[in-house]
């Protein structure tokens, strides 16, 4: 059997640049989330603080007004997953890419320009297609024989870390750069405001008097080498992909099930896939939006896949907002950290908890941690669950 | 790799609605490239159908009529789709740009998303299993494809693979501001192409090799290697390409952009139409280049029993 290894990991969201410095920050309970101004409005947000000027600059390229600031997270997050490893050599890789809005930033300011009877710029939309997004990514990396963008909604991430953990196993590649990348946008901000789950307070998972989602922005990717890549560049490996499955709801378009059945199957599956008990999982970084939908289900799937004994778990996006097809990377990279670190994070913003189980982190804890489980659900039912194992 | 065969195949076009592999004579003298509309109510529930976009609609049509064809439980549904659902993604963007921070409708955001028709073809078939979408420009189809051999390699035996796209009219105005040619506007068309492939249960056509370069210097070149390799007899094979090829390679050969006209996913309906072929025993082999990309090119062989 082919180990799926971890070799490198870069991050970018509210709460900075780096896998190292998110760390600190979680460890350490702060949150990215704050305020942010758009269109006379106030909301809470989770925004990356830099301008696309600036993300241009932190990623050597030139600034342009057709570059998305999608494809300038991903790149930047992108570019930290390869640094410190050796990606140049007789393999070659493959690249794969989770994102839902893409260029949605760039499509906008066509449609304002239109609807105030301005000259609008059709090359605005040279990035609206998700594809354009990862290739920009891509040239500005290096060579990939394979290249590919996932849209699983806020899955998205998670599934292209699945792909590339099969394209290993399979012996099919032996080096694969996986993660997802997303900007916040109009588009999604009055997406989920129409769907009266974005919360105007600051965001409360897993809380009994939870009310929604705060957005969220940023990227995150992984290296993943097969152990004869490894033996070849000497990379060293952080933890190893042991499980991953993707299952379907098959409830609502946009709602879950109230028993979680998508995610019930894809956890169980992931820990076959993992051949792991249960009970060897030592944390759970949840899905854990903060939408009262979201973590009822999820909190009522893990107590049928881990009975009344549920392991350590909590939500991270009371840190980092909602990043959408992003989520999964960032989370996965979050895992990787924990499995390195030793620690299990806390939830942020817990008043009341959902749930009487102590399993629910109200603060971080240092502990042994073997396996990781992370979950991520989308729209259209797409749930998938990955579990990341120490070397 | 091992063989992947198709049971089934769906598809809609400008050409009409293709159900099996027995096709009707194909249009060649095609002046525009909307696809039809068939009877969706045939399998969609009337309900739902009224909120759908026409992309939701071609690929909710394909897919079920291709489940109600047979009892298996699908292990996987994977979909690739170039641009996904621009109306309902052009409509909110509307809605949004008009009103500035007013309540507005959820109905086009939720459907916006490129995974609706995955997500609404498991939910219409109460689906659990494997559920994937593709967005990869002009290759989103051969990822889709590629992503079926690999689950198949992984021991998924039924799958249900398609693809998508729709045409809006904005397309239209976005090419004559970016100075495209009027013909090339012209050829924008749309469709949707599903398949029921099996890893395990033959059939008589099947999947033999599929290859997709990002980056491709000799296409010429490229396509000889890999019918040597697959020891195809380029007499009796069938190259169906997805622009028109200018150079001869020693094989008979159709376009699709005059068939059904130019979208990212027409790699799709290649292989439906390979298929009609491969019945008729015409040839031994059909290759389909997909050419929709500037660098790269994608190569889908294949064959009969």
């Amino acid at each position: 059997m082919i180990n799926v290894n971890v070799t490198g990991r870069g991050v970018v969201t509210a709460l900075g640049i780096s896998a190292k410095h998110h760390f600190n920050q979680l460890r350490s309970g702060v949150t990215g989330i704050s305020h942010f101004q758009r269109d006379e409005q106030f909301l809470y947000a989770g925004k990356v603080h830099f301008t696309n000027q600036q993300l241009s600059k932190l990623c050597g390229v030139e600034y342009s007004d057709y570059s998305s600031r999608t494809a300038l997270l991903g790149l930047l997050a992108a570019r930290e997953a390869l640094s410190n490893t050796i990606l140049d050599s007789r393999f070659p890789a493959a690249f794969i890419n989770g994102t839902t809005v893409g260029g949605m930033d760039l499509s906008e300011q066509y449609f304002e320009a239109k609807s105030k009877g301005q000259p609008a710029d059709a090359a605005l939309f040279g990035m609206h297609d998700l594809g354009a997004n990862t290739d920009f990514i891509a040239k500005n990396l290096g060579d990939f024989q394979y290249i590919n963008t996932i849209s699983t909604a806020c899955s998205s991430a998670a599934n292209a870390i699945m792909l590339g953990a099969q394209l290993i196993q399979s012996g099919q590649y032996q080096r694969v750069l996986v993660g997802g990348t997303d900007a916040l946008c109009k588009f999604t901000i009055e997406g989920f405001k129409s769907l009266m789950i974005y919360d105007s307070e600051l965001c409360q998972p897993f809380d009994a008097n939870r009310r929604g989602l705060n957005l969220g922005e940023g990227a995150a990717y992984l290296l993943l080498e097969s152990d004869e890549s490894i033996m070849e560049s000497g990379n060293q490996c952080l933890a190893k992909v042991t499980g991953w499955a993707n299952r379907n709801d098959a409830f609502h378009n946009t709602g879950t099930s109230p028993e979680g059945i998508g995610a019930q199957k894809a956890m169980q599956a992931a820990l076959e896939i993992a051949n792991l008990k249960p009970a060897e999982i030592d944390y759970i970084n949840a899905h854990g939006t903060g939408t009262q939908n979201n973590d009822s289900s999820e909190l009522a799937a893990m107590e049928a896949v881990f009975g009344t004994e549920l392991p350590d778990f909590s939500s991270t996006k009371g840190a980092t907002g909602h990043t959408l097809a992003a989520s999964g990377a960032i989370e996965a990279v979050f895992s990787v950290e924990s499995l390195l670190q030793g620690c299990a994070y806390g939830n942020f913003n817990i008043s009341e908890p959902a749930t009487a189980s102590k399993a629910l982190l109200r603060k971080a804890v240092s502990k042994d941690i073997q396996h990781v489980m992370s979950n991520s659900f989308g729209f259209g039912g797409n749930s998938t669950s990955l579990i990341f194992s120490k070397c | 790799m091992q063989k992947l065969y198709i049971h089934q195949a769906i598809s809609i076009s400008t050409q009409g609605f293709w159900e099996g592999f027995d096709l009707p004579e194909l249009r060649e003298d095609l002046e525009e490239f909307k696809a039809v509309d068939p009877d969706y109510k045939t399998v969609i529930p009337v309900m739902s159908l009224r909120r759908m976009s026409k992309i939701t609609k071609m690929a909710l049509m394909c897919s079920l009529t291709i489940s109600k064809n047979t009892e298996l439980v699908w292990d996987g549904i994977i979909v690739g789709t170039g641009l996904g659902n621009l109306a309902d993604t052009e409509k909110f963007l509307t809605l949004i740009s008009a009103t500035d921070a007013g309540l507005n409708s959820p109905t086009a955001f939720t459907q916006s998303s490129h995974n609706t028709l995955s997500g609404q073809i498991a939910l219409q078939l109460k689906n659990h299993g494997y559920n994937m979408t593709h967005v990869q420009r002009g290759f989103s189809f051969e990822n889709a494809l590629q992503d079926a051999i690999l689950q198949a390699n992984c021991g998924m035996k039924n799958i249900l693979l398609g693809s998508a796209d729709e045409h809006i009219p904005l397309l239209d105005t976005l090419g004559r501001e970016m100075k495209y040619e009027e013909r090339a506007i012209v050829q924008f068309g749309e469709g949707a192409s599903f398949f029921q492939l099996s890893a395990d249960v033959p059939s008589g056509i099947f999947v033999q090799d599929a290859l997709v370069k990002m980056k491709s210097e000799n296409q010429l070149q490229e396509i000889d290697s890999f019918v040597t390799k697959n020891k195809v007899d380029k007499k009796c094979c069938l190259l169906i390409t997805t622009p028109d090829m200018i150079v001869d390679c020693g094989m008979d050969r159709k376009s699709l952009g005059d068939l059904v006209g130019n979208y990212m996913t027409n790699s799709g309906i290649a292989i439906h139409l390979g298929c009609a072929y491969l019945q008729r025993e015409e040839y031994n082999h059909v290759l389909i280049l997909n050419a929709n990309s500037e660098a790269g090119m994608g190569l889908t062989l294949f064959g009969h029993e």
